[in-house]
């Protein structure tokens, strides 16, 4: 029954939608990768990211157990350089040599390394001997070659025991000195020591430090403790390194399922690891790791943007049955006859769809396989992450898509052979009238169901899901009026030229009866204008956002006193806190100086004022009061006139204008904003108000000291860092624009609909398959009507000019729904994808020039094919072959 | 009635349309017969289709009864109606590219009817072979002449023996060579095979070749006719209009009347 071109185009249909069903997924996982990117670049590579700790009673079996655990962490995925580290004493050890002993508390520990990391000051001893400190030493008395003894206190904590007493001593030869740690400074080696080993300088007993570390090869340590009871207590700690080739969210979460088996592993007492710990003599085991996080992290990001590319996919699937269900239909309508010969036969209109589908199988299971293998391919080419996911391809849910799609085309030719033989029954309004009742129901719930800010999930299902099924209503009302307006103005078009007139009454006629072929087209373009709409305005959001939340492209947080006083080009200080007015309430003051404040902060025009007249109105005026503007959420609370009182200052202001944000404002409370020169001159004038612990005349800084303080800097934050630190100021805290736009937390969302807009213009091209299927439907008509103009002495072009007057106004009026409606409906719903709705009132709806403009170029790319197409067929067609069929 | 392939009784066939209902038959009464040709004539809009319809049981009665092969069609589910129709209705449309399956050679789609209809493969070839069409079998639709593809659609709507054969103007489109084919296929198959055959036409060769005639005018039958003798009917106003092929015997519509006041016959001669 099909031929070659159809089955093709069936083919090319289930490919499309398949492969964009198929990408959702792939997509899905390669945002896991990007946020697990992310996320593994956030870890410290210089410091272990997972401990396990554990209390021992030391004996022969102590070793064993250590190295069970080294083993099991470095069979784990995704880690590295695992470390053993033994310590033996606990809070009450001290040591011992005759008569004279120890103040401070120490420990014996046996790290790999830890001896090579001292500066040893004297050897000579013993190799397997212990290294004690310059202060052991001087206290004890002793040097290379003596020996001393450690005596341990069983403590509350200590495995299997209650209450405290002797657990024994053993001795310890002296290996040599090591030299003191400078104050509690530890080297280098020893910021990976778990810190509860490291030295702390103890104020309260006058700067003793503790513990103090007997350090010894862990080899030497069993021999050492040979000769002592066994039971001795300690701890045991094990530390392991994030691997830097770890990528992806695959990865960790193998890392994470690894660890967590490893956890569960080590609590069982009775094989593996656990049983070798038991054996050891080791338990009361904790894990301590922020790998457990780093999979939850990667898991919300991906919960986050799940819900957004689940509702794409399932618009994807719609889209894709809507085009291979209308496909059906066409494919019926231009077979009519024959379904029409089949009928009269006495063919089961089921029949007929078991053979149309059987028929129509194989090009379904060609297209499926080729769209589900495409899929992950697209994300790898497009996508966030370069990393292939093919198994991601979600091939239950392809099964499933061709079925029903093979089932929508079988229940489409079953539609038309079952109203083969009643003539009056062959319009298909159902298409578009399941849209236009569907699509009012999808608007009703969103007028009724909104968005959570608190649940990102249904935010997304609800702020996606339903515009696009609302562009999908829209655009069936709108082409409803259309056509009736079509139907109303079909007989009209007397005085214009034979090609308009034929045009005229084609186009009146396709609006009219055919709006079937017109809705995909148009809901695609919208869908695709919307998506793009959606991206810049979050682009744009997150732009003026980000400048407000940091204050320029990067900010630096200082604190101690200033020393840099002249700041170079692009940079300025601003400085931000709380402070209260007259009315009790809280106000967050800001205080710009006016240097370079403008070009460092990038200022934004949605702001509310251009910089030079924010700075203008903010200038001293040598008044009694101070000018000042009130900013960010109820700016209008602010009082008019009043004083505002940072610590132990009380600064009059007087409200010279309201913006809409400012940098470094914050979203809690109304912002105040003052020009620190003003400051400075309101205090030069009024040294009576400043109170004396200000000291005399004192400047800006002093008087603003309570105040957090920001260096401000646009595209120069390398310069300005090292110009403070090699001045001595103290950079606290650095934050860029770029992370912050970079943040997958907001990243994501732009991220779902930057693929939306990609699934949507490739279901552009699949809805011009559906306008070919009905141009294609319609080649008897368009052969006889081209016959008939060139018998009527017509040249060729009347028909070609009609024809493409017919599919550009077709695609005019399917476009033009699609943007009115995205436009509309963008408008309405766009504040439900502000990545920080705190910050800034609501995000601008922009209809990106560049996103219209290739919708509608590729629309008009498209149409100009199917014209084509269609009047190739048309002039080749032969009339007489036409009518004998 | 008894021995009828397919008989109407008081048939009565409405339409609902846009513009309200149209009584399309009003008390229709026909037989058709096994081996017999029946001619329906009649104007446009006449209810010559919708009689077709009924008669090949792709239609049921809005009222009086029409039984195919002894059953009432008014007793039938849609279902076994359908079946009833696979098994003893053949149809041919006035188009030939309404009677075949475009781009399939000849012989495989009979023999797809066949499967179809649960009939010999050989039916195919046979049939082929009785209408002419044996060095056509591999040839599609596209490349038959009309009359060809007329009489492939015979074949094609003979295919399973069923025992009504109808055809609505098969010959409307085809040449008059053409036309004498299929008038010759239908009679030798109404005699050969048996078959009821019911005809729409307008065509002067078809109604010679019929046995029967049934003039339609507004949804009745206003005579009915054997073949050879012609009926007409006089109105109130003594006009009598004749059938549109008598009428073309006298080219400028002028005719001599002979009147018999004795026998009371009229005898009409070319002026």
């Amino acid at each position: 029954m099909a031929r070659l071109p159809g089955l093709l185009a069936l083919a090319a249909a289930f490919a499309v939608a398949a492969a964009l069903l198929a990408s959702a997924p792939a997509f899905t996982a390669a945002v896991g990768d990007v946020l697990a990117d992310a996320a593994v670049d956030e870890l410290p590579a210089d410091r272990p990211v997972l401990t396990l700790r554990g209390f021992a009673e030391f004996g022969p079996d102590t070793a064993g157990a250590r190295d069970a655990v080294v083993d099991a962490l470095a069979a784990v995925p995704g880690l590295r350089d695992p470390v053993a580290t033994l310590a033996l004493g606990d809070t009450q050890a001290h040591l011992r040599v005759g008569t004279r002993a120890t103040t401070a508390r120490v420990t014996l520990l046996a790290r790999a390394g830890a001896a090579s990391a001292v500066d040893v000051v004297a050897d000579g001893g013993p190799a397997g001997g212990v290294l004690v400190s310059e202060t052991v030493a001087a206290t004890l008395a002793v040097g290379p070659g003596d020996t001393v003894t450690l005596v341990l206190r069983r403590s509350a904590t200590a495995v299997g025991e209650t209450g405290a007493g002797s657990a024994g001593a053993v001795d310890l030869p002296v290996r040599g000195v090591y030299r003191d740690f400078a104050g509690a400074a530890a080297p280098p080696y020893f910021r990976g020591v778990p810190p509860e080993l490291l030295p702390q300088s103890l104020a309260v007993f006058g700067g003793l430090v503790e513990p103090q570390l007997l350090i010894v090869e862990p080899a030497h340590l069993q021999t050492l403790l040979d000769g002592a009871a066994p039971g001795l207590p300690g701890r045991l700690w094990w530390q392991a390194f994030v691997d830097p080739s770890l990528s992806g969210a695959d990865d960790v979460a193998t890392l994470a399922g690894a660890v967590a088996g490893l956890d569960r592993a080590t609590q069982d007492p009775f094989t593996g690891v656990g049983g070798a710990l038991a054996q050891g003599g080791v338990g009361g085991l904790v894990m301590r790791t922020e790998l457990a996080d780093l999979a939850a992290q990667v898991d919300d990001g991906i919960e986050r943007i799940e819900p957004a590319v689940g509702s794409v996919q399932v618009a994807a699937g719609a889209v894709g049955l809507l085009v291979v269900g209308l496909g059906g239909w066409f494919a019926a309508v231009r077979r009519r006859r024959l379904l029409r010969v089949w009928a009269i036969e006495g063919r089961a209109p089921w029949a007929v769809a078991l053979r149309t589908t059987a028929a129509a199988g194989p090009a379904a299971v060609v297209g499926v396989a080729v769209g589900g293998a495409a899929g992950p391919a697209l994300v790898r080419a497009f996508g966030p992450s370069t990393v292939a996911h093919p198994e991601a391809a979600p091939w239950g849910a392809l099964i499933g898509f061709a079925s029903v799609g093979l089932a929508m085309v079988a229940v489409a030719t079953a539609t038309a052979a079952s109203r083969a033989l009643t003539p009056g029954a062959r319009r298909a309004h159902w298409a578009w009238d399941l849209a236009l009742y569907g699509g009012a129901a999808a608007l009703v719930a969103q007028a009724l169901v909104r968005g959570s800010r608190a649940d990102p999930g249904a935010l997304d299902v609800v702020g996606l899901l339903v515009p696009v099924a609302g562009i999908g209503a829209a655009v069936a009302a709108g082409g409803r009026v259309v056509g009736w307006l079509a139907h109303r103005v079909r007989q009209r078009g007397g005085g214009l030229g034979a090609a308009w007139l034929l045009a005229w009454r084609r186009t009146a006629a396709a609006l009219g009866d055919r709006l079937s072929m017109v809705l995909p087209v148009a809901l695609a373009a919208g869908v695709a204008v919307f998506a793009a709409g959606v991206v810049a305005s979050v682009d744009a959001g997150l732009d003026a956002k980000s400048r407000i939340v940091v204050g320029g492209d990067v900010a630096m947080r200082t604190t101690g006193p200033p020393v840099v006083t002249e700041l170079p080009a692009g940079a300025t200080v601003i400085r931000t806190g709380t402070a209260s007015v007259q009315t009790g309430s809280r106000l967050w003051l800001v205080v710009v100086d006016p240097d370079g404040f403008a070009a460092a902060t990038g200022w934004d025009p949605s702001f509310g004022l251009p910089a030079d007249e924010f700075l203008a109105r903010l200038a001293p005026t040598g008044g009694d009061a101070i000018p000042a503007i009130a900013a960010g959420p109820e700016a209008g609370t602010v009082p008019r006139t009043g004083a505002v009182r940072p610590a132990g200052l009380s600064l009059p202001f007087e409200t010279v204008g309201e913006l809409t944000a400012v940098p470094r404002m914050t979203p809690l409370r109304p912002s105040l904003v003052m020009r620190s020169d003003a400051i400075a001159a309101w205090a030069a004038a009024n040294p009576g108000r400043v109170p004396a612990a200000f000291g005399v005349d004192p400047d800006v800084d002093t008087l603003l000291r309570t105040m957090s303080r920001f260096v401000i800097a646009a595209d120069a934050a390398d310069d300005v860092e090292a110009l403070l630190a090699a001045a001595g100021e103290r950079v606290s805290a650095v934050e860029t624009r770029a992370a912050l736009i970079g943040d997958p937390a907001f990243s994501g969302q732009r991220w779902a609909f930057d693929y939306l807009r990609l699934v949507a213009l490739a279901a552009l091209m699949l809805a011009f398959v559906v306008f070919a299927f009905a141009l294609a439907a319609r080649r008897r008509q368009m052969v006889v009507a081209e016959a008939l103009t060139g018998r009527m002495g017509l040249g060729r072009w009347v028909g070609a000019s009609a024809l493409a007057v017919e599919v550009g106004a077709l695609t005019v009026v399917a476009t033009g729904l699609g943007l009115g409606a995205a436009a509309g409906l963008g408008w309405l719903v766009i504040d439900e994808f502000d990545p920080l709705p705190e910050v800034l009132p609501s995000l601008p709806m922009i209809l990106p020039a560049t996103g219209v403009a290739a919708v509608v170029a590729l629309a008009a790319g498209l149409a100009s094919l199917a014209w084509l197409g269609a009047w190739r067929a048309a002039r080749t067609g032969d009339m007489a072959e036409v009518l004998r069929g | 009635m008894a021995d009828a392939v397919v008989a109407c009784r008081d048939v009565v066939q409405i339409y609902a349309s846009e513009r309200g209902t149209v009584q399309a038959l009003r008390g229709v009464d026909v037989d058709a017969h096994a081996g017999s040709v029946t001619a329906v004539v009649g104007p446009s809009g006449s209810g010559k289709s919708s009689l077709l319809r009924l008669l090949a049981a792709i239609d049921v009665p809005a009222a009086g009864e029409v039984t195919l092969t002894g059953r009432s069609l008014g007793e039938l589910s849609g279902r076994r109606r359908r079946r009833l129709r696979r098994r003893a209705v053949g149809f041919v449309s006035q188009r030939p590219a309404d009677n075949l399956e475009p781009g399939v050679p000849l012989r495989r789609q009979l023999r797809a009817a066949a499967r179809f209809r649960q009939a010999e493969l050989a039916a195919a070839d046979e049939l082929l072979e009785e209408l002419g069409l044996s060095t056509r079998a591999g040839h599609r639709p596209g490349e038959l002449s009309g009359g060809e593809q007329q009489r492939a659609a015979l074949a094609r709507a003979l295919i399973g023996g069923p025992a009504l054969l109808v055809a609505d103007e098969p010959t409307a489109e085809l040449d008059r060579t053409a036309t004498v084919d299929v008038c010759a296929s239908l009679r030798r198959l109404a005699a050969d095979r048996g078959l009821a055959v019911v005809v729409a036409t307008h065509d002067a060769a078809v109604l010679a070749a019929a046995d029967r005639v049934l003039h339609l005018r507004d949804g009745a039958v206003q005579s009915a006719t054997l073949a050879g003798e012609q009926r007409a009917v006089i109105d109130g106003a003594g006009r009598v209009q004749l059938p549109p092929e008598v009428v073309a015997w006298f080219p400028n519509q002028r005719v001599r009347l002979e009147v018999d006041p004795e026998t009371r016959t009229v005898r009409i001669w070319p002026s």
